[in-house]
């Protein structure tokens, strides 16, 4: 899913660091800044083989952009590639990608930290680990908000709102 | 009285339940109605999870008092945690 500088996606294929700066490259901008969100090998004193990374991937996608979109009212010279993994990740696999390039560098360090934070709070996105002694488990999180009433809901069949 | 089928998709900590599940309820059910026969449904360990959910369209997460007329497919959305 993408528009002139934000590109957003959720795939089940390894994500691609190249990608991302391929993306976010602009002559005018000379600060590219990259999060990568990786597997890690403990939680809560548990050692961690891998996650699975359950995902609602239509309105993930539409979080994404919601997110990107609003980064972009704050910062409308930077360009924006987000994605995240969907699906069974070892430790070390990479789960989540932003990149942000700006004109200078403080643009693209507080945009990125933006996205991250309210990918955290709002993309319909969940983990399991899975622990060395076998055993797995969903982890706890943010509850997702619903519009507030009186604002205009689509009936999600229709193509009105596209 | 007319009864819509709504077929719920699960997500997260509910897939231990199951991918999918579906049930009947009296036709301008809300969201706060159906979350209801959800949690019924789903049974006891699953109702503190239910009430910390949110019920969506393909489009949108729906509010409380979102009327269902037809019969819908709908996803349960528990608390999130990506990244």
């Amino acid at each position: 899913m993408g528009q002139n500088g934000i590109n957003v996606s959720i795939s089940k294929k390894s994500l691609d660091v190249s990608l991302a700066c391929d993306f976010v490259a602009d002559p005018a901008n000379g600060a590219v800044d990259i999060f990568v969100g990786v597997v890690r090998n403990h939680h809560d004193g548990k050692s961690v083989t891998g996650i699975t990374y359950d995902v609602h991937e239509t309105l993930a996608e539409n979080e994404l952009m919601n997110i990107c979109r609003e980064a972009e009212g704050i910062w409308p010279q930077a360009r924006y590639f987000v994605a995240h993994y969907h699906g069974y990740l070892a430790v070390g696999g990479i789960s989540v990608l932003i990149a942000v390039s700006s004109p200078h560098r403080a643009d693209a360090f507080e945009a990125c930290r933006y996205i991250i934070e309210e990918i955290k709070k709002r993309a319909p996105v969940w983990k399991k680990e899975h622990y060395v002694d076998g055993e797995s488990d969903w982890l706890p999180g943010h509850s997702l908000v619903s519009e507030p009433v009186g604002h205009e809901v689509c009936c999600g069949v229709c193509d009105t709102h596209e | 009285m007319k009864t819509v089928t709504i077929t719920m998709r699960l997500y997260g900590a509910f897939r231990k339940f199951q991918d999918t599940v579906v049930f009947t309820v009296p036709a301008g059910s809300s969201i706060k109605e159906i979350k209801e026969t959800l949690s019924q449904a789903l049974g006891l360990q699953f109702r503190s999870l239910v009430l910390d959910s949110v019920v969506a369209n393909d489009k949108t997460i729906l509010p409380a008092d979102f009327v269902i007329d037809t019969d819908s497919c709908l996803s349960a959305l528990p608390p999130v945690c990506g990244g």
